[in-house]
C-alpha cells in the first residue's frame, strides 16, 4: 500500500495522480501568534492556556480539514491542479477546492 | 409518555450540501418563517407540519461538519440542542458521502438526544453502485435510519412517522458511544466523576450536557466549554487540576495532542461502521459531476463560461424584466389616474394618494420583476452548485487583490442584495479577509439601486440604456477591486489565509426549492415597498406639500428648505436641492431615491418624471448622480448588518464615511472632467 516514494506536497502533483496523506504541515504555530490577553487564565490553567482566539487560529483550519476528511492515512486524488491557481481534490466521495498555499502544506506519498 | 397535545420539537441538523433545506421545505411547505438566531446573524428557519394528529415544530439548524467551538454555526447548533432539548434531532446525511456525514452524526449522538438519521439522495448513491445496508447501519449506530430522496419528495412521510413513533417510545434507541481507546476512556471516566462531584458544574450544566460529553470536550480543549467551566466551577474545584493532569497524562502517552487522538478515534468508529454497512459494487473514478467540471472549470474554457453565465444573468434581468414591468407600469399609471378622478376633494387628500402613495411606492414597485429575476438567477447559481466553481475560477484573480476565491461568492450575491451577501462572508475563515470582503461588498450594485439607473438612463440615455447601466456596474466592480487592494495594503497588511471549500456535486435545482430560496430574499423587497418606502414616500410628500399654499415640491416647501440647507454639499457636483433630499432619504433604502423623485415631481407616471428630470439634470450630471447613488453610504439595513458582522460600530462608520467620500470624489470628477471636455454638458 505505502510506496517507497518520498513525501511531496499535494500542490506539486499532477491532475489525475493519487496518493495517501502523510501529514499536514505548519498548521499549529500558536506560539507565533499568541499574546496573553487574559493572564489570570494562565494562572488558573497552569501552562496550558492561551487566549483561544489566538491559540486556535491554526486549529480552526485544521479542524475544517479534518471535518472534510483530510486526515493522515486517507487516500486522495488530484482531480485538477490548476497551478498557479487552486487544486481540486477527491477524498472519498467529496470534491474539495484547496488553495495553493494549503495544497503545499499537505504532504502526500504517491501511490 | 409525553403530553400528546404539546407539539413535538424537531431539530434538523446535517452537513452543508446534504440537502437539508430541500427536506425542510418538503416537511413544512409554505408554513415556515425565516429569522435570526438571537444575537447572531446566522439564519434561523422554523416551520410546522402535522402527523397523526400531532403537530411537529421543526427548526432548521445551520449546516455544519462537526460540533466544535471553532465556528459560530457549530456553536449555534450545539447550544440549541443542549438548551432547548428538542424531542428529536433529525440528522440529514448524504448517502453518497456517508463517512464524512456520519462524523457529525456521532457527535450529535454524543450530545445525548434521540437522533434519527435521514439518509438523503439514496437514488444517486445506488446509481453509483453504493449499496447501504440500512438495517445494519441502524443497528450499528443505535438510531433509526430513514432512506430519502429529497428532490423527489420521497421518504418525507416515513420520516414524519418515524419522528412520531420515536417520541411515543415505539422506536428503541440504543446507547452507542464512540470508544476513544483504553487510556482516553480511563481519563474520561475520571473526569466524569470529578464533574459529578462538583456542585457548581452539576447545577449549571447537567440539565444540558452529559458528564461524558463535558469530559470529552474538556479533553479536546474546547475553548467555549473551558471558559464556561472556569466561570462556574467552584474556586477550589478539583476539575481544573484533574483536566490538566489528564491532558498531560495522555499527551505523554501518545506524543500527540489529545484533540487529534479523539478525532482519530471518532473517525475510526465511523470508518468501521461504513466498512460494515456499505458495500461498493465498483470503484468509480469519474462521476457525472466530474465530467461537467472538466468543461466548466477548464483551464481555458472555464472563464468564458463563467462570463457567459454572468452575462446571461444580467441579460435575463433586463430583457425579460421589461415585459412585466410594462404591465405594472400600466396598472400604476391607471391607478393614479383613477384615484385622481375618484378623490377630488379635499385637494390635499388627492395629492397625498396620487403623488405621495401611488407616485412614491408605484415608482419602485415597477421594478419588482427585475429584482425577482435577479434573485432567481442568483438562487440558481447557488442551488446548482455552480457558485463554488465560480469561486474556483476566480481564485487567481482574487489572489491578486489579496483575497481568495471564496470571497467572490458574497460579491456575486451582492448584485442581489448586500445584506445576505455580507452575512455570506461567514464562510471565510480569516477575520481580515472577512472585513475586507464586507467593506467592498456595497460597491456591488444591488437590485435596490437598479430603479435609479433605469429611471435616469430612460430619461437621458434612451438610445444606449444597456451600455450606460453596464458602465455603472463596471464602475462598482472596479471601485471594489481598487478598495480591496487599498484595504489590504494599508488596513490589513499580510497574506490571505489558506482556504478549503467543498465543491458539491452539480444538482438539478427543483422548481419548489429555487422558488422558496428566491422568495426568501426577494419578498423582503415587497415588504420594504409596503413599509419603509411607503413611510418614506409619505414623509417626502408631507415635506413637499406643506406649509400649505406653497407650490407642491417647490423651493418654498419644507422639502425645498431642507434641500437648500444641504445644497452646498452637492452643488460642486452639479446636483440641485432635490437631489440632496433624494440622496438623504435614499440612505434609508436606495429605492427611495426614485420614489422621492416620484413624489417630488408629482404623479406616478414614468413619462412625466422623465421629462421633468430633463429640466433639472443634464446627461452629464445625470451620469454623475447615478455614480453617486451607486457608491455613496450603504442603506441602513446594510450598515446594520456590517455592524453586526464586524462586531463594532467602527467598521460600520468607516464604511459609511469612506463610501460617501468616494462617491463625492467620483461624482465631482465626472462633472468637472465632463464639463472641461464638453461631454453631455
Amino acid at each position: 500500500m505505502m510506496s517507497a516514494d518520498i513525501k511531496m506536497p499535494l500542490g506539486f502533483m499532477n491532475s489525475g495522480e493519487s496518493g495517501v496523506i502523510e501529514e499536514i504541515r505548519g498548521m499549529r504555530h500558536p506560539a507565533m501568534e499568541c499574546e496573553v490577553e487574559h493572564p489570570h487564565r494562565i494562572s488558573r490553567w497552569g501552562q496550558l492556556r492561551m487566549h483561544p482566539q489566538h491559540a486556535n487560529r491554526g486549529k480552526k483550519l485544521e479542524n475544517r480539514l479534518v471535518c472534510m476528511g483530510i486526515v493522515p492515512g486517507e487516500s486522495i486524488q488530484i482531480v485538477k491542479n490548476s497551478a498557479p491557481g487552486p487544486v481540486i481534490v477527491a477524498i472519498k466521495d467529496t470534491r474539495l477546492c484547496l488553495d495553493r498555499a494549503l495544497a503545499c502544506k499537505i504532504m502526500v506519498s504517491r501511490t | 409518555m409525553t403530553d400528546s397535545k404539546r407539539p413535538i420539537t424537531v431539530a434538523l441538523a446535517g452537513n452543508p450540501n446534504a440537502g437539508k433545506t430541500t427536506i425542510f421545505n418538503n416537511l413544512t411547505g409554505a408554513r415556515q418563517h425565516v429569522g435570526n438566531w438571537p444575537g447572531v446573524t446566522v439564519e434561523k428557519k422554523e416551520g410546522t407540519c402535522r402527523q397523526d394528529g400531532r403537530e411537529l415544530s421543526i427548526v432548521d439548524l445551520p449546516g455544519t461538519y462537526s460540533l466544535t467551538a471553532y465556528s459560530l454555526e457549530e456553536v449555534v447548533v450545539r447550544d440549541f440542542i443542549a438548551a432547548e432539548k428538542p424531542d428529536v434531532v433529525v440528522d440529514i446525511a448524504d448517502a453518497g458521502n456517508l463517512e464524512r456525514n456520519l462524523y457529525l452524526t456521532t457527535q450529535l449522538m454524543e450530545l445525548g438526544v434521540p437522533v434519527i438519521l435521514g439518509l438523503n439522495m439514496t437514488d444517486n448513491a445506488s446509481k453509483r453502485g453504493i449499496d447501504i445496508n440500512l438495517e445494519l447501519l441502524s443497528e450499528l449506530l443505535g438510531v433509526p435510519v430513514v432512506p430519502m430522496v429529497g428532490l423527489r419528495n420521497q421518504g418525507t412521510d416515513k420520516l414524519k412517522e418515524t419522528i412520531v413513533s420515536a417520541v411515543s417510545g415505539d422506536v428503541k434507541f440504543r446507547d452507542v458511544n464512540v470508544n476513544y481507546g483504553r487510556e482516553p476512556e480511563e481519563e474520561i471516566e475520571k473526569l466524569e466523576k470529578v464533574i459529578r462531584s462538583d456542585k457548581g458544574i452539576t447545577e449549571k450544566f447537567l440539565g444540558k450536557y452529559s458528564p461524558r460529553w463535558l469530559a470529552i470536550k474538556l479533553l479536546e480543549e474546547d475553548p467555549k466549554i473551558e471558559e464556561d467551566i472556569i466561570a462556574y466551577a467552584a474556586d477550589d474545584s478539583p476539575i481544573l487540576s484533574a483536566v490538566e493532569a489528564s491532558r498531560h497524562h495522555l499527551s505523554t502517552i501518545f506524543g500527540e495532542d489529545i484533540e487529534t487522538i479523539i478525532v482519530d478515534n471518532r473517525f475510526g468508529f465511523v470508518s468501521g461502521v461504513v466498512r460494515e454497512a456499505v458495500h461498493r459494487e465498483r470503484e468509480e473514478y469519474e462521476t457525472v459531476s466530474d465530467r461537467i467540471d472538466n468543461i466548466l472549470t477548464h483551464r481555458i474554457f472555464g472563464f468564458p463560461f463563467f462570463a457567459l453565465f454572468m452575462w446571461l444573468m444580467f441579460f435575463l434581468t433586463f430583457f425579460l424584466g421589461k415585459y412585466p414591468m410594462a404591465w405594472i407600469d400600466w396598472v400604476v399609471t391607471n391607478l393614479a389616474d383613477l384615484a385622481s378622478h375618484v378623490i377630488t376633494s379635499p385637494a390635499w387628500l388627492q395629492s397625498f394618494i396620487v403623488d405621495g402613495v401611488i407616485g412614491g411606492v408605484g415608482a419602485v414597485l415597477v421594478f419588482m420583476p427585475q429584482i425577482f429575476i435577479m434573485f432567481l438567477c442568483i438562487s440558481l447559481l447557488e442551488d446548482t452548485g455552480y457558485m463554488a466553481r465560480a469561486a474556483f475560477i476566480m481564485d487567481r484573480i482574487m489572489h491578486w487583490l489579496g483575497l481568495h476565491g471564496k470571497s467572490f461568492i458574497p460579491m456575486v450575491m451582492g448584485f442581489g442584495c448586500n445584506v445576505p451577501a455580507v452575512m455570506a462572508t461567514r464562510t471565510l475563515e480569516s477575520e481580515k479577509d472577512r472585513i475586507i470582503t464586507i467593506l467592498i461588498n456595497p460597491f456591488m450594485s444591488c437590485t435596490a439601486r437598479l430603479p435609479v439607473y433605469a429611471l435616469f438612463t430612460a430619461a437621458f440615455f434612451a438610445g444606449n440604456q444597456g451600455t450606460v447601466t453596464f458602465s455603472i456596474y463596471l464602475m462598482g466592480i472596479i471601485l471594489a477591486v481598487v478598495s480591496a487592494k487599498l484595504f489590504r495594503k494599508f488596513l490589513f497588511p499580510g497574506e490571505s489565509e489558506p482556504f478549503v471549500m467543498e465543491l458539491p456535486p452539480y444538482r438539478w435545482p427543483t422548481a419548489k426549492g429555487t422558488f422558496i430560496h428566491m422568495w426568501d430574499r426577494a419578498s423582503m423587497f415587497l415588504r420594504k415597498a409596503g413599509t419603509v418606502i411607503l413611510a418614506g414616500s409619505i414623509v417626502i410628500w408631507f415635506l413637499s406639500y406643506f406649509p400649505t399654499g406653497v407650490e407642491y415640491g417647490g423651493t418654498g416647501s419644507l422639502a425645498g428648505m431642507l434641500g437648500r440647507i444641504l445644497e452646498p454639499v452637492f452643488k460642486p457636483l452639479g446636483f440641485d436641492w432635490r437631489a440632496a433630499v433624494a440622496l438623504l432619504f435614499g440612505i434609508i433604502a436606495k429605492e427611495i431615491v426614485v420614489s422621492t423623485y416620484g413624489t417630488l415631481l408629482g404623479a406616478g407616471e414614468g413619462q412625466a418624471i422623465s421629462s421633468k428630470l430633463q429640466e433639472i439634470f443634464t446627461p452629464l450630471t445625470a451620469y454623475g448622480f447615478m455614480a453617486f447613488t451607486l457608491i455613496y453610504t450603504p442603506c441602513l439595513a446594510t450598515v446594520a448588518v456590517i455592524r453586526k458582522e464586524t462586531g463594532s460600530w467602527k467598521w460600520a462608520a468607516f464604511s459609511m464615511s469612506y463610501s460617501f467620500a468616494l462617491a463625492w470624489l467620483m461624482a465631482f470628477t465626472i462633472y468637472r472632467l465632463g464639463s472641461i471636455l464638453g461631454i453631455g454638458g
